[in-house]
Order: structure tokens, then C-alpha cells, then sequence
């Protein structure tokens, strides 16, 4: 492999033994009426690696990162084989408190808003404090000072000790989410989870963001949703591609973006405005909830549809790439 | 070549929290016909700030507005109205734009009721069908409301009645931001197209350097209301000047893994506004002395080849710059692909 | 392989919006039909339909309770409680409505005029708030009084209480519609002031409006009743709810709890209808905004 990486890959890259994370089947369905929003997405996250799931709005990504995080609320119905944090048990069959205690500790997760995650009026200082004291992790507010400032440091916030005293309101966007970042690692959480953490960011704050965040970690795990390719490209190395509601290709991300297999990939990746090369775009739109067929979802957008389309392609490794997978009737094949 | 828009020493301000502060800071910027010119910024750079000064859809401090040969600042409200058929503008959030009390029909013969109330009912009907069609919306489409559309096409219905009085200039204020990926790509082809059959001049206003440099022939870098660098875009990709330039550059990600980010040599924002100097200073790497005393006014660039202009004391000298393969040879799209 | 040939079908894209088109009845728009219905009943009852006895005269038969030949029973002087409380509606109602249309008109002009640039709208705002601190039930007594209780002053009176409110309303709203990128793209594309006012912002507040003037209907019916109850507006032997709750009340110690029961049931009646339509309407700019 001859590829210029952007940044080295941890030392054991897989078959490191367990998963961090092993999630099969799982459904999700909204509202009184039960449409189904997650169709059967199964995915392993292992220690130390980076994954990304890409997918047009509505596709489902951030539905299922809410469903690991125990955010599905009734009448919302989430359904799974399994759902297993090594070293925490089945997450779907926690408690309420367990799972509490297991977000900010184990997992830590980061919003596309960081004011929706930051009270506005109290210190940032206090709200680290309380954050520490909810997971035991303080003796006081001195001690809680003491490893947040270094924290906010590490993450280039300037002048970190006067934004640990100030108050989150006056903060600007990037320096918000730097603070919700640090909230999210303080505790040394092995598994982050990102929800467009970058979308509401200036460029120059996104790529500094995602240089703090989605550096290799051998002890941390990074899942994250974007609509932004490029930062799946840049930072993560594997990637699910979703579309409503399903996993329709998967794989290392110098695989799939290289060697795109299915259409709706490849037809992403095109529409993605590069100077001097023609825009590909897709038409129609996705199926809205409900709108299920038996047979493949893209088929209605897909210009490779045959009969064989009617019937659900299943997820299958493809080409000569380990873990490359794709639910598709007909792969577009090429180097791969 | 005369411009289309040339705006001259702009400059707004805003009261905010009993303290006045600059928007706009003494822009100048022109346009000329059926040329596409990017107008590139952070949030809070002042950007769409400068796209409704353009339009007089507020009202400048001071500075000239010069459109079509005629000073808009010096013109009455009645006068300036019957204006607005030759300038347009398209909005970032598609849904908003549209009022949801009117039909389609309605919302995009809007323009041409406020422009000749007494157009006859033929006409209208036919000139709504074709810029429905022009933007490549079913014409059939007019009876129904904003809220049965899917986003791409209430912005499909944006840019419709944007061109429906065939105005020469339209301002373009992030039109493909909130919109999905895939989608985004269509409105852009869509603009390439009607820029070609209409051939209306754009200003582009973004934060995404990947959609103004596909779209824009000039490159206009705003930060925190004035502009920093001036140039053809592919010029000013391949070799920006002023730091910040460098800095928005370096910053874009390609989609292709196989081609590293260049690397970023900017400081994090302090929220400290500057008021003296060059307004980068705080962010700046390569900040000295007297970047910090006087105005640093926008200048012809000797050392770099082409029309370019800056404003910077310091700039990145051509030999330093990191090499970037990634530049297209020709400067943008055109206007016929 | 074979590539299948068929079109792609354009409901794909049409498809997505469905949901939201689906309306359904909620209980919002029971309310407001059964609200509607209630008034509308009194007002032809009131008007088109003879009463079973002239609510005017006097007959010997006083003080009856409740019978199958005076089904709300009769009054100290022998009128028949039913024709009267009915025959109120014809004297309270339009005045509610009357007072209600006034404070609307007042509003909503003020309201627009007050959500224009510049300071006068803030400065307006403050002598408004000035205005509201006044005792204002208490001055229009005292204004409907001087008048010689002349109905006309019941209407203005309510007015008074009432407009602020509206202004509010509308000054809220229209500054908020006059931000919309909706209302800029419209003066982008050169409409004037009033236009803008016409084809957007009254448009786009009208179900508030209209819920806002249903809560009002119901406020200043009680007003009629609270002068007419305390001998201001309405007199004797006109009949008015207000007036006959007064008469009644007196002689509700005494047993004779149809005198008071009747009119305050009709006063109920009504203020519960008005706010079940009120209800109604907002449900329905609720709604609308969710689709939209």
C-alpha cells in the first residue's frame, strides 16, 4: 500500500481481539405509527480506530448514534440483537442510571451545537465541576479546576483559565465546542461520539477541531456523522455510507472513497465540486419514512436498476479489500 | 469594461449591546456583467452584511453604491424599487425564503407584480411556466405550497423568482449551505446553466472555499469587514498572499484520502476585537509591529503576477508556499458547460 | 446485466412531503366548530326565531321557579326569565363584538404602525405601557357613566381595555414576520411598505389575530356584564345578563336561584365558546407552522 496517509494508523490496526463495540440489527422506529427509521445496521468498533458514517439528511445517522448514547426516547422504539460495550454489558439492557453513568465516563459524545450542550449562565468551571462530581471523579472544586484548565489548554483554547471561569454564553462557536470536546475527553472516555461536530464551525475552526478530536488515539475509539465527506476522508479510517435507514456500503475509507462500489456512493463522491472536473447530480430525493419497498431503496434513483433491484441486496464484502462491504445488486466493480 | 456593481468605500455599522461596531469597514468591490465573483468569509466577516449593502437592502453609513451607472445611495425609495428588477438575490435557507401563506405561482410572480402591476394574466402565467422551467421545476407546480417541497426544490423556486424580471445581478448569499450534498451539487450546475442562457453576473457569498472556487472567476477574502485579498480564483488558490488566504486554503479538505491536507499555521481566534491595524493581527503567524499601528489599505500586488490586490504588510512570500496539485489549470467553469 | 429502461419515476420526488399534507381533525377544530356553533345559535335564536313570550311585559305570574310554561321561570315583575336571557344576547352580544371590532381595528393599525423603523415604534410602546398601568376598568366606568350611558361608550370602553393588546400582538409579530427572509426577498424585489404589510405580515399572522379577537370577544363580554351588573352601559328594563345576574343575586338567599343561574349560564356559555374558538384558531397557525 502505497498510500499518502495523513496521519500514521495506531500500531495494531485490527483483529486486536474483542470489539469495543459490537452492534447487531439494530432497528429503530419512530413515533405512535412505528416507522421504521433504522433498518438492521450492524457495525464492530474497534479500540483506537476512527469511523465515520456519511449519508444525506434523513438517512438515519444520527438516529442510530442516539440509539448507542440511550437518547431514544418513547414512543420511540429502539430494537437490537445486540448492542454490547466490551466491559459494560448489553447497552439496550442497562439501566437508566448505569447508562447515566456510563455516558461522560465511557462514552463520551459531542453535539453538532455546542449551546444546546452548555448551560449559558453558569461558569464554564462550574459546569466542569459538576460534570466530575455527577461521575464521582472530584473531591473539589480546586481539583476540578486543576485538570480542566490543563484540559481547555491542551485543546488550544487560549487563555484557558479565563474561559474556565467565564460564563459558556459569551463563548464563539469554536471555543464552545472546544469546551464540549473537553467535556467529552476529560474523563478519558473510550468511545467519543460526534454528531456533525464540525457543521456550525467556520473552516479554519473545523479543521482545528478535527485536528484536537480525531487525532489516532490507540485508547480512544471516535465515531462520528457528518454530511461532509471530506472530513470522513481526512479523518476517519472507516466508513459506513448510509441511506434510508441501512448501511449500503462499508469499509476502510482509502477503500471506498478510492473505489467507490455502490452507486450511491460513487454518486456522492461526485457531487462534491472539484475545480476543472464536471458536478455529478443525483436526482429525486430519498424515500421519506415509511416509504419502505421490499427491494433495494436506491433502485428508484439508480441508474444501474434491473428487476434483480426489487429484492433487498444484502450487505456482502466485495473486491480484494478486507472489510469492504456493499449492499448492492450491481457493484460498480473497477480497481478493486 | 465597465463594472456592473462597483461599490466604493463602503461602510456599515451596527449597534450591538450599546457598543458600535463595524459590519462593513471601507469595501471596495466591483462586478462585472456575467462574471461570478466569490465573496469568501468567516461567519461574522460581514459578508452577507456587504451582499445586502449591495443591494441597498440596507442602508450604508457611508460610501457609494454604483449600479448600472447610477449612484443607488442618492436615489429615492420609489425610484430605487423599480431598481430591484435588475437586482436579485437568492438566500441560504430555501424554506424561509418562501412565504408559506402563497402558492409557488404566487411567491415567483412576486417580482413581476411589484415590477408591472399591470402585466396581463397571460403573460404572467407564461413567464412564471418558464422560469419554473428554466430552473427546471415542473411548471405545473405553481398551485401547490412551499411546504410540500423538499428543500432543493423550494431553492429551485428561490432562484425562479430571482430571475423571473431578467435582472442583470444576482446576489447569491449561500445558496447551497443548508442544503444536502447531493442536492447542493444540482443547484450549482443549475447557476452555471442560467448564468450561460441568461447571462445574469453573480456575487457569491460562502464560507465554503470548495463551492466558490468551482463557481467563481474572482475571489474576493473578507475578514472582519474588509477585504484582505482580491483576485482570479485559481490565482489565489495556488498561491495566496495573505495569511488568512493561506489559512482558509489550507484548510480545505479533499474528499480523495490519498491527498493530505496541507497543514495549518493558525492560531485560534481571540475574541479580542482589534481595532487598530490590520484586523488578522490576533490570528496572524506572521505578525509584526507594524501590523498593529494604522490602517492597512487594500493594494495592487506586485509580487504576485495578475490582478491582484492586498492588504497585508507581510505577506507569504511566492517561494514559500506549499505546493498544491490539486489546482485546476483554467481559471473556473465558464459559462459553457 | 440488464439495465432496466423504465423511467425513473418522478413520484420519488414528490413523495417525501405526504406526511405533512395529511390533515387531521384534532380537537382544536371540534372546539372551534362547536364554539362557532354556540354563537352562532344564540344570535339566531336572539334575532330570527319568535320568543315564547315578549321578553318585555309583565304578567302576575312572578317569581315562578322553573316550569314547562316558563322554562327558566319568571322574574319579580312576571317576565318570562327564557325571552329575557335569550333577547340579552341581542344587547350584549353585538356589544361585545362591536367593542371586540373596534379594539381589533385600533390594534392592528397601531400594531403595524408601531413595528415600523426608526424610534417612534418604541416610544409608542412606552406611552402604551403607561396606559395599561391606568385603573382602565375603572376610568371607562367612569367615561361610560358621563356619557349618560350611551352603548356606543360600552364598545369604546372595551376598546381602551382591550386594544393593547392587539397592538402588541401585532407589533410582535410584524417585527418579527418584517426579520423572515420571505418579507426581504419581497422588498428585494421592490415591493412597497404596504404591500408588504398586505400580501405578507397580515397574511402571516392572521390566525393569531383571529384567536387573540375570540379570546377578546369572551374578555369583553364579561366587561358588558360587569357594567351592566354594576348599572353602567345597559339599563333596565333592557334585558343584559349583567343586569339580571344584579337583580337576581339579591334574591338568591331567598331560593330563588333560576334568577341568577340562567343569565351567568348564558355568560358562561358564551365566554366558553369564545375560548373554545380561540383554541381552535391557534391550533391551526400551530399547525401550519409545523408543515411549513
Amino acid at each position: 500500500m502505497s498510500e499518502v496517509m495523513t496521519t500514521p494508523l495506531p500500531p495494531h490496526r485490527r483483529d486486536s481481539g474483542r470489539p469495543l463495540l459490537d452492534v447487531r440489527d439494530l432497528r429503530v422506529f419512530y413515533g405512535k405509527h412505528g416507522l421504521q427509521a433504522v433498518h438492521d445496521v450492524s457495525f464492530r468498533l474497534e479500540t483506537g480506530r476512527r469511523y465515520g458514517m456519511v449519508g444525506e439528511t434523513g438517512c438515519g445517522k444520527s438516529t442510530v448514534l442516539k440509539a448507542v448514547l440511550g437518547l431514544v426516547r418513547a414512543p420511540h422504539r429502539v430494537q437490537a440483537d445486540t448492542m454490547e460495550l466490551t466491559g459494560a454489558g448489553d447497552l439496550l439492557h442497562l439501566r437508566p442510571r448505569a447508562l447515566r453513568a456510563l455516558r461522560g465516563a465511557e462514552i463520551g459524545y459531542v453535539a453538532q451545537n455546542p449551546f444546546g450542550a452548555l448551560h449559558p449562565v453558569l461558569t464554564v468551571g462550574e459546569q466542569f465541576h459538576r460534570f466530575l462530581a455527577a461521575h464521582g471523579a472530584t473531591r473539589s472544586r480546586k481539583d476540578s479546576r486543576e485538570r480542566a484548565v490543563p484540559m481547555l489548554d491542551r485543546l488550544g483554547v487560549p487563555d484557558a483559565a479565563r474561559v474556565h471561569d467565564g460564563h459558556a454564553g459569551a463563548l464563539s462557536g469554536g471555543m464552545a465546542q472546544r469546551v464540549v470536546i473537553a467535556f467529552a475527553s476529560i474523563l478519558e472516555p473510550r468511545l467519543v461520539i460526534a454528531d456533525e461536530p464540525t457543521t456550525a464551525l467556520d473552516v479554519t475552526v473545523q479543521r482545528q477541531v478535527l485536528d484536537l478530536m480525531a487525532t489516532p488515539d490507540p485508547r480512544r475509539t471516535l465515531l462520528m456523522t457528518t454530511h461532509d465527506l471530506s472530513v470522513v476522508a481526512q479523518y476517519c479510517d472507516e466508513v459506513f455510507v448510509m441511506y434510508a435507514g441501512r448501511v449500503v456500503e462499508s469499509g476502510p475509507v482509502d477503500s471506498v472513497f478510492v473505489d467507490p462500489q455502490h452507486p450511491y456512493t460513487a454518486a456522492l463522491l461526485g457531487s462534491v465540486p472539484r475545480p476543472g472536473q464536471p458536478l455529478a447530480s443525483l436526482p429525486g430525493s430519498p424515500p421519506s419514512l415509511g416509504e419502505h419497498t421490499t427491494g433495494c431503496d436506491f433502485a428508484p434513483r439508480c441508474r444501474f436498476r434491473t428487476d434483480v433491484c426489487a429484492q433487498q441486496p444484502p450487505l456482502e464484502h466485495v473486491g480484494g479489500v478486507a472489510d469492504h462491504a456493499v449492499a448492492c445488486h450491481h457493484p460498480l466493480g473497477g480497481a478493486a | 469594461m465597465t463594472a456592473l456593481l462597483q461599490i466604493g468605500n463602503l461602510r456599515k455599522t451596527f449597534m450591538r449591546d450599546g457598543r458600535t461596531t463595524a459590519a462593513v469597514a471601507g469595501v471596495d468591490l466591483s462586478v462585472a456583467p456575467g462574471e461570478t465573483v466569490g465573496l469568501i468569509g468567516e461567519s461574522g466577516s460581514g459578508k452577507s452584511t456587504l451582499g445586502r449593502l449591495a443591494l441597498m437592502l440596507l442602508t450604508p453609513d457611508s460610501g457609494l453604491v454604483e449600479f448600472e451607472g447610477e449612484d443607488l445611495t442618492r436615489l429615492r425609495p420609489r425610484d430605487l424599487r423599480s431598481r430591484r428588477a435588475r437586482m436579485q438575490i437568492v438566500f441560504q435557507e430555501p424554506g424561509e425564503a418562501l412565504d408559506p401563506q402563497l402558492t409557488i405561482g404566487q411567491s415567483v410572480a412576486e417580482p413581476l407584480d411589484v415590477q408591472r402591476p399591470r402585466i396581463p394574466a397571460a403573460e404572467k402565467a407564461a413567464r412564471v411556466a418558464e422560469a419554473l422551467e428554466r430552473v427546471r421545476l415542473d411548471p405545473g407546480m405553481t398551485t401547490r405550497y412551499p411546504s410540500q417541497l423538499s428543500g432543493g426544490q423550494q431553492q429551485r423556486v428561490g432562484i425562479a423568482r430571482a430571475i423571473i424580471t431578467r435582472p442583470s445581478l444576482i446576489v447569491l448569499d449561500e445558496p447551497t449551505s443548508s442544503l444536502d450534498l447531493s442536492v447542493r451539487a444540482g443547484i450549482i450546475s443549475l447557476l452555471q446553466q442560467l448564468q450561460s442562457e441568461l447571462g445574469v453576473a453573480y456575487l457569491f457569498i460562502s464560507h465554503d472555499l470548495t463551492t466558490v472556487e468551482y463557481l467563481a472567476e474572482r475571489l474576493v477574502v473578507l475578514y472582519r469587514g474588509r477585504i484582505v485579498e482580491a483576485g482570479p480564483t485559481a490565482e489565489l488558490v495556488a498561491a495566496p498572499r495573505h495569511p488568512y488566504t493561506q489559512a482558509l486554503v489550507a484548510a480545505r479538505l479533499d474528499v480523495d484520502p490519498r491527498i493530505a491536507p496541507l497543514p495549518l499555521a493558525a492560531p485560534a481566534a481571540s475574541s479580542a476585537a482589534t481595532a487598530v491595524g490590520c484586523p488578522y493581527q490576533s490570528r496572524c503567524p506572521n505578525v509584526q509591529d507594524d501590523c498593529r499601528v494604522g490602517e492597512i489599505p487594500l493594494r495592487p500586488d506586485d509580487g504576485a503576477a495578475g490582478a491582484r490586490e492586498l492588504a497585508c504588510l507581510h505577506p507569504v512570500p511566492p517561494a514559500t508556499r506549499p505546493p498544491l496539485d490539486l489546482v485546476a489549470p483554467q481559471a473556473g467553469p465558464g459559462g459553457s458547460s | 446485466m440488464t439495465v432496466s429502461t423504465a423511467p425513473v419515476s418522478t413520484s420519488v420526488a414528490a413523495a417525501a412531503p405526504v406526511a405533512a399534507r395529511r390533515r387531521t381533525v384534532t380537537a382544536g377544530t371540534v372546539g372551534l366548530v362547536a364554539g362557532l356553533l354556540i354563537i352562532v345559535t344564540l344570535l339566531a335564536a336572539a334575532w330570527l326565531y319568535p320568543l315564547p313570550y315578549d321578553p318585555d311585559a309583565t304578567s302576575g305570574d312572578f317569581n315562578q321557579a322553573p316550569s314547562s310554561a316558563h322554562w327558566f321561570g319568571t322574574d319579580a315583575v312576571g317576565g318570562d326569565l327564557f325571552s329575557r336571557t335569550i333577547r340579552a344576547a341581542r344587547t350584549d352580544l353585538p356589544l361585545a363584538l362591536a367593542g371586540t371590532a373596534l379594539a381589533l381595528v385600533l390594534g392592528v393599525v397601531g400594531g403595524l404602525l408601531a413595528s415600523g423603523h426608526g424610534p417612534w415604534g418604541e416610544r409608542f410602546m412606552r406611552v402604551l405601557d403607561s396606559f395599561q398601568s391606568l385603573p382602565l376598568l375603572i376610568i371607562t366606568i367612569a367615561l361610560v357613566a358621563m356619557s349618560g350611558n350611551r352603548l356606543y361608550m360600552v364598545a369604546v370602553a372595551i376598546a381602551l381595555i382591550s386594544g393593547p393588546f392587539f397592538v402588541r400582538l401585532v407589533r410582535s409579530q410584524a417585527l418579527s414576520l418584517r426579520e423572515s427572509r420571505f418579507v426581504e426577498a419581497s422588498v428585494a424585489a421592490g415591493a412597497s411598505p404596504v404591500r408588504v404589510m398586505a400580501r405578507h405580515l397580515l397574511p402571516n399572522m392572521r390566525s393569531l389575530v383571529l384567536s387573540q379577537t375570540a379570546l377578546t370577544a369572551a374578555n369583553a363580554l364579561l366587561v358588558v356584564a360587569a357594567l351592566s351588573f354594576i348599572g353602567v352601559g345597559v339599563q333596565v328594563p333592557t334585558p343584559s345578563w349583567g343586569s339580571m345576574v344584579q337583580t337576581g343575586g339579591k334574591l338568591l338567599t331567598t331560593g330563588q336561584w333560576w334568577l341568577t343561574v340562567f343569565p351567568a349560564g348564558a355568560i358562561f356559555l358564551c365566554v366558553l365558546a369564545f375560548n373554545l374558538i380561540a383554541d381552535g384558531l391557534r391550533d391551526r397557525s400551530a399547525g401550519r407552522r409545523e408543515r411549513s
